[in-house]
């Protein structure tokens, strides 16, 4: 129940802080080059919006072990590109509609979700890799090249997000319980994380 | 409309959308544990709470509470509460005189060799635990781990720090690398000599970690770590025995009435060092595999296979059922010895010990997990296992539990 009303919080409050942060970005314009509310939303249709596939992924995940979103989202490259090609040229062609009719369009700033957008208004686009990262990462260049047939993108990993994928699987208070026995009943131990506690059993 | 309260509405919206992110979960999990041929049980209960604050900050509690009972088996006098007072004043003598000659703790005295017998000593304890730890995502989302952990049993304290780094190292998240490091201190409480004191000993451990993880394909990930431990004070088992032989008279012949019952005595520092191997894949979206190897290898000579395979079915939705087996191939540590041999006597002097998990064994775990999503808020865990060790150590635990998230 309280997840549903944080869902309902998080949503009036995205929907209220899109609402006044584009009313604020119109008037922050001269005079002769503002824009009417829906021209507005059309142009923040076509901002990228990274984080759009990844807000699919979590929200499944929030309400379920496992899911089938991967057979309704793409995984594939040329899919996903071909979709994001749609939808551009989509956009693309509805503003030219609307300069040409001079405002007169009907009904098509529905077909874009400008929430998100709006969120990202004044954000800039999160640093993807730290410096030390980058540094480190060219000592491992080579698994690239052995290994690694094309490079997974971030919406391909609805499966690896699964708990099931996770180290300690479905269940992870089982491996705790049975790393306790293991280290009393045998001589070895390592490998499996560095938190935790002592225990005189060993 | 000014910048502040733009700002303010933007932190709003940040703080929902974390919110409407964020996932509580506690959970609650028992497990019952017994020795075959009635030897020791175990009841452990532990209750853990997940608290997501956003998306850049988790902290993960847990309370612990487990009991032991039963039996262990280690050397002893026979029938050594039914000796006179005389007889009992000779064995202190000869404890004594024994004692002066060796650095070794020694416990006990019988006049022949023979009244030593393997028997079960019978024990009872408590442990409770507590654990903490904070994790904080940085910009990049790469995390840090800081850990707190305390127990306590009535004969052993433990405390512990730790801290580990998880570094992504490319825009995709594919590769990432984990620096882990803890420290434990601990403390015992060692029997004297003649079991007429106790002491208190301290240990420390170090523990040092790292890893690679590395995406391999959308259905599976590669992870290699390396591991080093340092261990540092008394890391002897006060509570097992050994007979070590002493040449009281000295006529430099070990006679049968020249065999102490004595405390079993390890080396005061052990490194260890060893690395891990795992793969998962999905193999279809109703089957996942997991499997690791892992090497150990250390300073008192022992070293370690493990091997393990998990395969998880979800066979209806939400309804998952984990066989796993797990391998694991032990060599034995340099001043082991089998209590069984013929002649299972030390020196007076040195490192020595009869605990046969310090010995040459293989065991067998063989496991069954199943997990069930009964709603979108709770899940219910069972787990049986089968254990088992080639030298006739076997063992049996099931666990049951139950997640909510909120």
């Amino acid at each position: 129940m309280k997840s549903h009303i944080n869902l309902l919080i998080s949503a009036v409050v995205l929907v209220f802080s899109g609402q006044v942060i584009a009313a604020e970005k119109l008037t922050l314009l001269p005079a002769d080059k503002q824009m009417s509310s829906e021209e507005f939303s059309y142009a923040l249709a076509q901002e990228p919006n990274p984080g759009t596939s990844n807000a699919r992924v979590v929200k499944k995940y929030k309400t379920k072990g496992r899911t089938s979103a991967t057979s309704k989202y793409p995984a594939t490259d040329e899919h996903t590109e071909q979709g994001r090609e749609q939808g551009k040229s989509l956009t693309t062609i509805t503003l030219a509609e609307k300069k040409n009719n001079a405002g007169n369009s009907v009904g098509s700033a529905k077909q874009v979700k400008p929430l998100l957008a709006l969120v990202a208004i004044d954000q800039k686009p999160p640093p993807s890799v730290s410096p030390a990262g980058q540094w480190l990462n060219k000592g491992f260049t080579w698994i690239d090249d052995w290994f690694i047939d094309k490079e997974v993108k971030p919406w391909q990993k609805a499966k690896l997000a699964e708990p099931v994928m996770s180290p300690a699987g479905v269940a992870p208070v089982m491996k705790k319980f049975a790393s306790k026995i293991y280290i009393s009943k045998a001589a070895t131990f390592g490998g499996d994380g560095i938190a935790g506690g002592g225990c005189g059993c060993k | 409309m000014n910048k502040k309260i733009k700002i303010s509405l933007l932190s709003c919206t940040a703080i929902g959308s974390g919110l409407a992110h964020a996932e509580q979960v506690l959970s609650l999990h028992q497990m019952q544990y017994q020795e075959d041929d009635d030897r020791i049980k175990v009841a452990d209960t532990s209750l853990a709470l997940k608290l997501d604050f956003g998306v850049d900050y988790s902290l993960d509690l847990s309370l612990g509470y487990d009991s032991v009972t039963g039996a262990s088996p280690t050397w002893q006098i026979a029938n050594s509460g039914q000796i006179s007072a005389n007889e009992a004043l000779f064995r202190q003598n000869e404890l004594e005189q024994g004692q002066a000659m060796t650095e070794e703790t020694l416990l006990g005295y019988a006049h022949d060799v023979s009244q030593y017998q393997i028997q079960r000593v019978p024990l009872e304890d408590t442990r409770k635990s507590a654990a903490a730890a904070l994790t904080i995502r940085d910009v990049y989302r790469n995390e840090w781990v800081l850990g707190l952990a305390h127990s306590e049993e009535d004969d052993y304290k433990s405390s512990s720090v730790s801290a580990s780094y998880l570094l992504f190292l490319d825009k995709g998240k594919n590769r990432s690398v984990n620096i882990g490091f803890a420290y434990l201190n601990d403390k015992t409480l060692v029997f004297g000599t003649g079991y007429q004191s106790r002491t208190e000993e301290k240990i420390q451990v170090i523990n040092f970690e790292t890893g690679l993880t590395q995406v391999l394909s959308p259905t599976s990930v590669f992870d290699v770590k390396l591991f080093f431990n340092h261990d540092n004070g008394y890391l002897s088992n006060h509570y097992l025995t050994i007979l070590r032989g002493i040449d009281i008279n000295e006529d430099d012949v070990i006679t049968d009435d020249e065999y102490f019952l004595a405390s079993d005595s390890r080396p005061d520092v052990r490194n260890g060092f060893g690395t891990k191997l795992s793969y998962s894949t999905q193999f279809w979206p109703w089957l996942t595999g997991q499997f690791s190897y892992r090497y150990y290898q250390d300073s008192w000579s022992i070293n370690s296979h493990t091997a393990s395979a998990s395969l998880s079915f979800e066979i209806f939705d939400g309804v998952f059922i984990t066989p796993e087996y797990i391998r694991y191939q032990q060599g034995q540590a340099e001043f082991y010895l089998n209590p069984n041999v013929k002649e299972p006597y030390f020196t007076a002097s040195g490192d020595g010990s009869n605990d046969t998990r310090l010995g040459d064994f293989s065991a067998d775990t063989y496991g069954l997990i199943i997990s069930y999503q009964v709603t979108s808020d709770w899940q219910l865990d069972l787990a049986v296992n089968r254990y088992q060790q080639s030298n006739q150590f076997a063992a049996s635990w099931a666990v049951m539990g139950v997640n909510y998230r909120f």
